[in-house]
């Protein structure tokens, strides 16, 4: 009883911070303080300072910011110490012209000494700004207030990225800080055609999103596009890249991913350059870039800082190397489950002698060996670094040695999977390395069940599954279906440069020229 | 619903294909096999099985054999083939057959009992060797060990395979190659011969001569040296030899030519008579290998000699081999298909009675050889 009272006593409920929010600030500092103090209630980290200013007459202000996320120093030389002391000290004929403006502008404009100093006029825009890091300034008798931009906080320098590493070429990775990661690409394109649009995703996390393109080369299409996908996400975070790759993907539902990720900034350029669009997100060293191809997966960065003709050995060696992760294990299972005749004599013997003492059907064999090689793979992964030998230490044991003595496993099987995980390791980019892991599983058991005629349709299965889907409108498979001559000379192999006079050709390019001696009929700019 | 039945179709299409699975374990491998008839009526299959074995344990024990011969009989062969399993736990890959043996008594009959067998089996390859077991049965000489060669019956195909390179004297029949010259006319068949020799204890395979089928069955032998005129006979480029001539001037003394290619054509011709006649060309090529004399054998004086007598000893071998089939009236260098392709009416009177026309078919040979190196000395070494 006693509670049901109390609730109905309760007519007068609180204004809740979902209605305050949406407030607009009022000409009484007093008020504002209150409503922001009743949003900022238990954020410990935030500070509000009260202060006065310009002795005739006194003004009433207050500024507010995020401790942690701001530059203090910044906010007392360029905020603090200018209204305070140095307003004071102003030549009188300078007293006199801000006099004749009114207090708000004359602060904004000739006071403070900030570089970005912007009016917002509701809660909900103070409680973004001051999240974001930003010093908000309220001043009495305003229904507006000044942002300054005093962002600044603890954040990881800019390091090599452990992921993608290469021997040649720039070193540098992105971070977790957005306008670094701009910067970069800014450093390397240095044209004013190269936009960066910004947006706020993320209806929690109000998280910064930029939209990278180049004007004249980025078909127009697949900007608006993009764009439009980005604002039809409605979600409460966004915490890294991959959130909005899943949202505003073709096909979300495959495994296989139409984006790249990349965490060099040289690399999200030359893509950029090729006409594509690259979105990055604050808080996430990753950049997304679309389209992408699924050959395009087996092209590294370094392929164009080294002369081409290494390069394009390489390249057809992570094509073969690709082949070998994807089939190898269903090759080996059908062939000595199935076409006993294809392997030769005496290759035959050794195989036949290693698996007497086995217990298990090479499928079981492949598929256990398989399993615990992903199984190292991951726990590789997540380990601190003190235990990471220890994992390999039993991995190379315990399966390569031990299993193999105890008759568990045959030699040649643990040299089929040793070889392939070595072969998947190949592959640049690792979430094209993901596709082909999955997909080798599927191989296997097609192969096991029907041996070679399981392995040729679940093939045509895959690539009909890959020839079915587009990123961004782009088909997944380009240049190779549809076959484009011009193209895939770039693909197979590294064209040299000099041979490299067109872009890489997309629906809706506005510019394709890459070097001003390509055939005349190209020549637009 | 559809879908469904397309998936259903689909399922059923891909499961009923042929394929067997069969783990490795449960199978054995037939390097070699042999056939042989015994009693008249009971054909025998003689199989040499390999024993898997580690690389780790392989090559230690040299005195345990590398392969168990397994025999069965039957009333055919393949009946005899499938009687082995009631003695062998493990499926023998057929596929991995590398030479097929065949027994004196079973070539001399009829062809029928075997030429279908392998023509049809579709497990046996078509490039396994063939060869013809003598003095001995196929399953004693697949019993018999290589040296250095852990399976005989594959030591068999490479001592046909290497000889050819090295010292040319055989031409290694394969069965396609046996099938095909059994069901065409004007040809016949010349299978090389392994026998056994014995060196001390130990016994040795070797090849030794051929052996010559006149209506499909064995009729005669090959001694070497007509089996290296069949060899040069055949149409075509050969590649790699070794013969031996006579040193000039030195009675006892020889002179060793390394054979690098030969080209023979051979042209038949018929006259008004109806007389038929072969123009062999042979064009040759060697190196001059060794000799066993201190003179200067190769000067510009002595060098159209030499040759002249190197070609001379080719048309000695080519004559020889001819004559010899004539003799044994089997026409194993195809000249019936010579004279088909090249005078199809003729050939269309003369089919039926070939035989009667072949041992009477004169032959005119040409050889032009010539001597191209002589390795590391052009002098000869002088003795002082």
């Amino acid at each position: 009883m006693r509670y049901l009272n109390k609730g109905r006593s309760a007519v007068d409920k609180p204004i809740t911070n979902r209605e305050l929010i949406a407030e607009k600030l009022t000409t009484s500092l007093s008020d504002n303080l209150d409503n922001l103090e009743h949003l900022l209630a238990n954020c410990s980290d935030a500070v509000i300072k009260r202060f006065k200013f310009s002795k005739s007459p006194v003004k009433d202000a207050a500024i507010l910011y995020f401790d942690g996320l701001t530059d203090r120093n910044e906010i007392e030389l360029n905020i603090l110490k200018p209204l305070m002391l140095e307003m004071e000290m102003l030549a009188p004929e300078y007293l006199t012209l801000y006099k004749a403006e009114d207090i708000f502008s004359s602060v904004k404009n000739s006071i403070l000494s900030m570089a970005d100093v912007i009016e917002i006029s509701t809660l909900q825009e103070v409680s973004y700004h001051i999240a974001s890091g930003d010093t908000v300034i309220l001043i009495d008798g305003f229904d507006l207030a000044l942002v300054a931009d005093t962002r600044s906080w603890q954040m990881r320098s800019v390091e090599t990225p452990d992921n993608e590493v290469v021997v040649f070429g720039p070193k540098e990775g992105f971070n977790e800080t957005l306008r670094i990661n701009t910067a970069l690409l800014r450093r390397r394109i240095k044209s004013t055609n190269f936009k960066i649009e910004a947006m706020i995703l993320g209806r929690v996390t109000k998280t910064d999103v930029v939209l990278c393109y180049i004007d004249n080369i980025a078909p127009e299409g697949l900007v608006n596009e993009v764009r439009e996908r980005l604002e039809q996400i409605d979600i409460d975070a966004v915490l890294d890249t991959s959130y909005i790759k899943e949202l505003i993907a073709d096909n979300p539902n495959t495994i296989f991913t139409q984006f790249e990720h990349t965490e060099k900034p040289d690399k999200a350029c030359s893509h950029l350059l090729e006409g594509r669009i690259c979105i990055i997100v604050d808080g996430s060293p990753m950049a997304l870039i679309a389209p992408i191809t699924f050959p395009q997966f087996l092209i590294s960065s370094e392929d164009y800082y080294t002369h081409y003709i290494p390069a394009s050995l390489f390249r057809l060696l992570r094509f073969g190397a690709m082949m070998i992760a994807l089939f190898l294990p269903a090759l080996y299972v059908a062939i000595i489950t199935y076409h006993h005749e294809m392997i030769p004599t005496s290759l035959y013997l050794t195989i036949a002698a290693t698996r007497q003492s086995v217990p298990f059907p090479p499928f079981i064999e492949a598929l256990l060996l398989e399993l615990t090689f992903e199984m190292l793979r991951e726990a590789g992964l997540r380990l601190p670094k003190a235990v990471g030998p220890a994992v390999s230490i039993v991995g190379a044991l315990i399966i390569g040695d031990a299993a193999v003595r105890a008759g568990l496993v045959s030699t040649p099987m643990v040299v089929v999977v040793a070889f392939t995980g070595i072969a998947s390791f190949v592959t640049p980019a690792y979430n094209a390395g993901i596709i082909i892991r999955v997909s080798r599983f599927g191989f296997l058991i097609a192969g096991a069940l029907l041996g070679f005629l399981g392995i040729v349709i679940s093939l045509v299965l895959f690539l009909t599954r890959m020839v079915s889907l587009t990123s961004f409108g782009q088909p997944y498979l380009a240049p190779i279906a549809p076959l484009n001559m011009q193209q895939i000379t770039d693909v197979i192999v590294r064209r040299p440069w000099e041979k490299s006079n067109k872009r890489p050709y997309m629906d809706g390019m506005k510019n394709q020229t890459r070097q001003a001696n390509s055939p005349p009929d190209n020549k637009e700019n | 619903m559809k879908k469904l039945a397309i998936i259903l179709i689909m399922f059923f299409i891909v499961f009923s294909t042929g394929c067997q699975a069969v783990d490795v374990n449960d199978t054995s491998l037939p390097i070699g096999i042999g056939l042989d008839l015994v009693d008249d009526d009971q054909f025998k299959v003689s199989v040499q099985l390999a024993k898997p074995r580690a690389a780790e344990e392989g090559a230690g024990n040299d005195d345990e054999a590398d392969f168990v011969v397994v025999s069965e009989t039957g009333e055919t062969l393949s009946m005899a083939s499938r009687n082995l399993m009631l003695t062998q736990t493990k499926v023998p890959l057929w596929t991995y057959t590398n030479v097929v043996v065949l027994g004196e008594n079973l070539v001399s009959k009829d062809p029928a009992f075997y030429a279908d067998m392998l023509a049809r089996n579709p497990n046996i390859r078509n490039n396994a060797m063939l060869v013809v077991s003598k003095d001995i049965s196929p399953e004693d000489l697949l019993e018999i060990d290589t040296p250095l060669e852990p399976f005989s019956a594959l030591g068999i195909t490479k001592i046909l395979k290497i000889q050819e390179t090295s010292l040319g004297i055989y031409v290694p029949v394969n069965i396609g190659d046996f099938i095909q010259k059994i069901a065409t006319p004007g040809v016949d068949l010349l299978i090389p011969i392994v026998t056994v020799i014995k060196k001390g204890d130990k016994e040795l395979l070797k090849i030794d001569g051929a052996a010559v089928f006149a209506e499909n069955k064995m009729l005669g032998h090959f001694n070497e040296k007509e089996c290296r005129g069949y060899r040069l006979l055949n149409a075509g480029v050969q590649t790699g030899g070794l013969i031996s001539i006579p040193s000039p001037g030195d009675p006892g003394k020889f002179i060793a030519i390394e054979l690098l290619r030969s080209k023979t054509k051979i042209r038949p011709h018929i006259d008004q008579k109806g007389n038929i006649s072969m123009s062999i060309k042979v064009e040759g090529e060697g190196n001059f290998y060794e000799q066993q004399t201190e003179k200067e054998l190769l000067t510009l004086k002595t060098f159209p000699h030499l040759e002249k007598l190197i070609a001379q000893e080719i048309e000695k071998d080519i004559a020889l081999s001819i004559i010899r089939a004539q003799a044994l009236n089997s026409d194993v260098f195809g000249w019936g298909q010579l004279v088909r392709s090249s005078y199809p009416k003729v050939w269309s009177e003369i089919e039926a009675n070939w035989y009667d026309y072949f041992p009477d078919i004169k032959t005119n040979i040409e050889v032009d050889f010539s001597l191209r190196r002589s390795y590391l000395i052009d002098k000869t070494v002088q003795f002082r």
